[in-house]
């Protein structure tokens, strides 16, 4: 369309007249135009892409009545103590569950089949707490969360105990007090305060997603997972974690790796460990098969473990030159992609 | 000197980098459109001399371009009536070379632009619809109003969770504020551009946290 525009005004241009000059000239500044609108969208639409996020700030309206739901969805079985209440759903294939408790630890495990058990304990007077339920229709999507009253002491919490499907995805919403996940495969999302996070025995695992701003994050025995660690002041320990993508990112915590960096089924991945002032620590096998790309800005890297000087391809974002700040070579076969990257802490690489 | 002959003094004089002289200078202080026309040119002339080509580049280049823009349909064989009026040539170089130029010099300055745009300062990240500062160039911390307003408003939420809110976006700025110094040190630097992105990134997270859980 654009080229039949251009050739019907060379095509007007002739017939009133207009000098071969000038009607060089006019076409020439109407592609001009053409192709700048042109760029200028291509910019735009590749420019979102590269911009930040910004974060979704928004109030929360409490709903209008308060509401102990423990019926919805399900057969209910409140047992025991008054303080202490369970609850039962069955969950979908292709389906999630969504605990939001600020104060108070969560553990959660694979149950048996589709089933869900919630079993929530209040510690503290529990009319002072709610503890909200509910399943979408369509059984596919469980909400549960925890409201603290107006007047309830700051000492007042609920410990939740949950076995869910080992497929289905889990979001968890903690403040403070402890998250602990083992054995679930479906996508992991994990955000908190300043409460720390275990993630274990996980294999062939979706995804599993942190985010914290203070709290520590222990990751052991996650196989063939993705994994993506944010932390800003908490540090970061990995034990045997491996997957095809493996990013950490702290501001100040440590960021600590054991391991071979190569998954159960032979495959390797990619492992990137940043942070701005924490120290990262990496302890390697002889027998592992890496290629690392050390760098600390203003700090040290230091290295005991047998590298090669790196040859071929370096699949990274830069290539450092090698000194007392920088660090790059292979082992084996260079398979797993290793980036380290501190602006002013110490890098550590040894041998396990 | 008419016209005419002026625009043909420009076609074969600026053309071939010499500048005009004699009767057709007085003419173009005389006449309008021939002014404008020889700026026309001359703006063309310039940014075409504008582009860095370190390597002439090979012919088939161009006779690959020129295919893949008529296969496309961007440029068309002429019609005896256009073949006849428009020269096929600008300046000894073919027309489409020219629109191919262009394109790259747009394409060009578009990839310097959103480069300079990724450098994001802080104050392109809110929270509540606060806008915060841009950041000192230097290793101190800034304490803008904006982050006051956010602090507040975590202290008013949850008062218990403002000291350790504070301590962490005073990390996380000086985080932002030592990408910002080695990114002015070297722009063209890609890992002091990623570690900025990754610092932003983390006041952002920051802010996300506190406002599903603290602030809710």
């Amino acid at each position: 369309m654009l080229s039949k525009i251009l050739t019907n005004h060379s095509m007007n241009d002739t017939k009133v007249g207009m000098s071969s000059a000038h009607r060089t000239r006019n076409f020439a500044i109407r592609s001009l135009t053409a192709l700048a609108g042109m760029a200028i969208a291509a910019t735009s639409a590749f420019a979102c892409d590269l911009i930040p996020a910004k974060p979704v700030v928004g109030s929360f309206q409490w709903p209008a009545t308060s509401v102990m739901t423990p019926t919805i969805g399900g057969e209910n079985a409140a047992s025991g103590a008054d303080n202490r209440k369970e609850y039962h759903f069955t969950l979908n294939a292709d389906s999630s569950l969504v605990l939001s408790n600020h104060f108070g630890n969560i553990s959660v495990k694979p149950s048996t089949g589709r089933q869900v058990v919630i079993i929530a304990v209040i510690q503290g007077n529990k009319d002072q707490v709610e503890v909200d339920s509910h399943q979408h229709p369509n059984g596919k999507r469980i909400e549960v969360e925890t409201h603290m009253l107006k007047g309830a002491p700051s000492t007042t919490r609920v410990d939740y105990e949950v076995y869910m499907p080992i497929d289905a995805a889990l979001t968890v919403e903690c403040s403070s007090g402890e998250v602990r996940v083992e054995g679930i495969k479906g996508a992991i999302n994990i955000e908190t305060e300043t409460a720390p996070v275990i993630v274990r025995n996980i294999q062939n695992g979706q995804r599993v997603h942190v985010q914290t701003v203070d709290g520590t994050v222990n990751l052991n025995g996650l196989k063939s997972t993705n994994v993506e660690v944010s932390s800003i002041g908490g540090n970061v320990e990995l034990y045997g974690v491996t997957g095809r993508n493996v990013d950490v990112m702290s501001t100040s915590g440590t960021i600590r790796y054991t391991g071979n960096f190569t998954q159960p089924d032979g495959q390797f991945g990619q492992y990137k460990f940043h942070n701005h002032t924490g120290n990262i620590d990496v302890l390697i096998p002889s027998d592992a098969s890496v290629e690392i790309n050390a760098k600390s800005r203003k700090g040290s890297v230091e290295n005991d473990f047998p590298l090669d000087p790196a040859f071929g391809h370096i699949n990274s974002l830069f290539i450092p030159k090698p000194g007392p700040n920088s660090l790059v070579g292979t082992r084996n076969h260079g398979d797993s992609k290793i980036d380290l990257r501190s602006f002013s802490g110490k890098i550590r690489v040894k041998k396990q | 000197m008419n016209c005419q002959e002026f625009e043909a003094n420009l076609e074969q004089w600026e053309g071939r980098g010499h500048a005009l002289a004699g009767e057709a200078v007085s003419h173009s202080e005389m006449c309008a459109t021939c002014a404008e026309l020889k700026t026309d040119f001359e703006a063309m002339l310039s940014a075409a001399a504008d582009m860095p080509l370190e390597h002439e580049p090979p012919a088939r280049m161009w006779e690959n371009i020129e295919y893949t823009l008529r296969t496309e349909g961007v440029i068309k064989p002429y019609t005896d009536v256009e073949a006849a009026s428009l020269p096929s040539h600008i300046f000894g170089i073919p027309r489409w070379v020219m629109a191919a130029t262009a394109a790259i010099v747009l394409a060009t300055g578009a990839v310097i632009f959103n480069t300079a745009n990724q450098l994001i300062p802080a104050s392109d990240v809110t929270a509540n619809n606060v806008m915060s500062k841009p950041s000192a160039q230097t290793s101190t911390i800034v304490d803008t109003d904006e982050e006051d307003a956010f602090l507040a408003e975590v202290e008013e939420a949850a008062p218990a969770m403002k000291p350790m809110y504070k301590k962490n976006l005073e990390k996380v700025d000086r985080y932002i504020a030592d990408a910002k110094e080695a990114v002015n040190a070297d722009p063209n630097d890609p890992e002091a551009v990623a570690s900025l992105r990754d610092a932003q990134n983390q006041r952002a997270m920051l802010m996300d946290v506190a406002a599903t859980q603290s602030m809710r």
